[in-house]
């Protein structure tokens, strides 16, 4: 894991400190000269893996509170740095923060624009960590990390000053509603400084008069100054600064507020540096003043850290997949071996039944036709005697029709049938009314065998009036008046 | 100030990382894809063969239980007579006999040897089959229709295989005013006396 490093800068120089889970540790102090710039690169070498973060403890800054109309996006991002360039701040260390809407109720939203106003102070220390190619995180202001730190001091009210020194100096800050209004820092002084909290007061009691003047606090009413101070020195602040008509003075518990906080080793005095480089460790979504440039190696290391955890997620995923398609590979195998073993068991079943099958003495097909064939000639084993005997049966009741020729023949076919061609004469000598009542008599008689079909091919003359009788009709020539039938008819079984 | 660029080496370790991810879970991937389609090509080829046994296995029962049903229906042919061919001695000596009894001088036949059976229309006998029959055709003149009948039955004293008249064509012949003899019929018949015939060895 790389190491954290907050990077304390203020004009007498630049102090390394080492952060661990709310351990603060001071391991290095650069003077601003030369010889400190090196011994920063130096210590820079030293930690490559290092993650910095610069706060940025100066008086040379500026607050301006703009107002802008409700826009979103796009709109609001190219009116914002429009608005910025016309403040003409002159350095690129600048920081927006929304203040929300305007009190009057109006949709306009109010925004602070925090700047470092002297470049030169920061960029030797800068130069140094992009040549080294540190991890910068974020260039911080103190004042603005003043908003992480009142947080922590409920219950906070509407708007207040709040005090506190550091190595760089007392800092005087306004917060309304919990948000950064306006900041100084007055160099020089420290939590060792012989009288500090006189000083203090007047100084308080200088930037109440400025603020007033900027309307940012209400007058005849007592502001809330909230010092941030040791108990041991609480009574001298109640001392050096009674309350006022404008101003009312509350100690806070430093060490207390610093243990809310999560540091490991509370403050022993009134020195609250390693309080405010705890929050600008542990607190995230800071406002940061580097323009993009100076970020370029925390985004590389972001897109690292993107493309290692893209990385992770793919080998992971590969994996999940990879083991599902193992474990699919061994189910597969495990039914793949279930199918052999039921088929070298059906094979030998079908070895044992085929083995015990009795063998044909004819193929199969042949005899299913033979035994086809059989069945359907059985049907004609009868012979046309049982016909014969109807037909004779039917010739002696019509004894003046005789038999001249008769054609039967089998048909073994899918329906086997008999098929019968009859000839037949009637007597020469009867009147042609008396062959047709006789032969109408005989086809009646015929029609009586089972299951038979009559088909009249010829018959007498005087029988059939549908149709003309010519000189080359065959049935005038002829001696006897002939009878033709074709029938069909079911074999008799036997 | 312009600031140097930034060293690419700094990169270098996610950059490997992420390669060596890419190839691993690709090489991952494309073996345990391999492995599960090798599994699932042998899965189908394992179906398929043991669909094939049981196809052949159900096509052994059923040649099993054709062929028992074949055989107790030859055992009933065989009882009934229809494994026997034809008596061709016997019926030719009936056909005399028939002959001398009637008086039938003018009556002809002709019993052909066992050959294959052929019904007049090729169609019925799509299939082939072992059926062999001896053909007996019979012409010449009866007297009456009786006679004819008693021609065209077989021999009374052999049961054996199917006896079926084919055809049979008879004409009252007409007289001639010379002549003497009494009225008849002219007769034309086919009979065949079928059987199934076996392979030698099995008979």
């Amino acid at each position: 894991m790389a190491e954290r490093h907050l990077l304390y800068l203020t004009h007498a120089g630049l102090q390394a400190w080492s952060w661990n889970k709310g351990a603060l540790k001071e391991i290095a102090r650069f003077a601003s000269d030369d010889d400190g710039i090196k011994a920063f690169s130096a210590h820079l070498t030293r930690h490559p893996q290092a993650r910095c973060t610069l706060v940025a403890d100066l008086p040379d800054e500026a607050f301006h509170l703009e107002t802008l109309p409700f826009l979103r996006g796009r709109d609001r991002s190219q009116l914002i740095a429009r608005r910025q360039a016309q403040l003409h701040l002159d350095t690129p260390y600048v920081a927006q923060t929304s203040l929300g809407r305007e009190a009057d109720g109006s949709r306009n939203e109010r925004l602070l624009f925090a700047a470092l106003t002297r470049p030169a102070t920061l960029r030797p220390w800068l130069a140094e960590l992009g040549r080294a190619e540190t991890v910068l995180t974020g260039v911080h202001s103190v004042a603005l990390l003043g908003t992480a730190l009142l947080r922590q001091a409920r219950p906070a009210p509407p708007r207040a000053l709040l005090v506190h020194a550091s190595p760089a100096g007392l800092r005087i800050s306004c917060f309304e509603h919990g948000l950064l209004r306006f900041s100084r820092l007055v160099p020089g002084l420290g939590p060792s400084t012989t009288g500090l909290w006189q000083t203090c007061r007047d100084e308080v009691q200088r930037t109440a008069q400025y603020l007033l003047g900027q309307r940012a606090l209400d007058r005849g009413t007592a502001t809330p100054v909230l010092v941030l101070a040791h108990p041991d020195q609480h009574a001298a602040i109640h001392m050096a600064c009674p309350d006022s008509p404008d101003l009312s003075f509350t100690p806070l518990n430093l060490p207390e507020l610093a243990a809310r906080c999560g540091l490991q080793t509370p403050p022993d005095n009134s020195d609250c540096l390693s309080l405010l480089l705890h929050l600008a460790a542990r607190t995230p979504r800071q406002p940061q003043l580097a323009p993009g440039g100076e970020l370029l190696q925390q985004r590389l290391t972001r897109v690292g850290t993107a493309i290692g955890i893209a990385a992770a997620s793919l080998l992971s995923a590969s994996l999940v997949v990879a083991t599902k398609n193992l474990i699919d590979t061994r189910q597969l195998h495990d039914q793949a071996a279930a199918a052999h073993t039921e088929r070298v068991a059906e094979t030998r079943r079908n070895a044992i039944l085929a083995a015990t099958t009795p063998p044909l003495p004819i193929p199969r097909p042949l005899l299913q036709a033979s035994l086809a064939q059989l069945a359907a000639l059985q049907g004609f084993s009868a012979g046309p005697s049982g016909l014969f005997t109807r037909l004779s049966t039917i010739l002696d009741s019509h004894p003046d029709i005789e038999l001249q020729q008769l054609d039967w023949t089998a048909t073994p076919a899918d329906s086997p049938v008999q098929r019968v061609n009859l000839e037949a004469s009637l007597p020469t000598t009867s009147a042609p009314d008396t062959r047709a009542i006789l032969t109408r008599r005989f086809i009646d008689a015929l029609h009586t065998l089972p299951d038979s079909t009559l088909d009249i091919e010829q018959q007498p003359s005087a029988a059939d009036d549908r149709h003309p009788l010519r000189p080359t009709d065959p049935a005038a020539l002829t001696d006897l008046p002939r009878l033709g039938i074709r029938i069909t008819l079911q074999p008799y079984h036997p | 100030m312009k600031l140097p660029l930034p060293d690419p080496r700094r990169q270098q370790g996610p950059l490997v990382a992420v390669a060596l991810a890419v190839v691993a879970s690709a090489s991952l991937l494309a073996w345990t894809n391999t492995q599960r389609n090798t599994a699932e090509a042998l899965l189908r080829e394992e179906n398929a063969r043991l669909a094939e046994a049981r196809e052949q296995h159900a096509e052994t029962r059923r040649t099993d239980t054709d062929a028992r049903t074949a055989l107790r229906q030859l055992s009933a042919l065989q009882t009934a007579g229809l494994l026997t061919p034809a008596d061709r001695q016997g019926w030719q000596t009936h056909l005399h006999k028939l002959r001398q009894t009637f008086q039938l001088d003018r009556l002809d036949w002709e019993i052909s040897p066992l050959k294959p059976f052929t019904p007049d229309d090729p169609a019925v006998l799509a299939k082939p089959t072992a059926l062999v029959a001896s053909t007996l055709r019979l012409h010449g003149e009866v007297a009456h229709e009786e006679q004819l009948l008693r021609l065209i039955q077989r021999p009374p004293a052999n049961r054996a295989g199917l006896f079926v008249p084919r055809h049979c064509r008879l004409a009252r012949r007409a007289l001639d005013e010379t002549e003497a003899r009494p009225p008849a019929l002219s007769i034309d018949c086919e009979i065949d006396w079928i059987s199934l015939r076996l392979p030698d060895q099995v008979r």
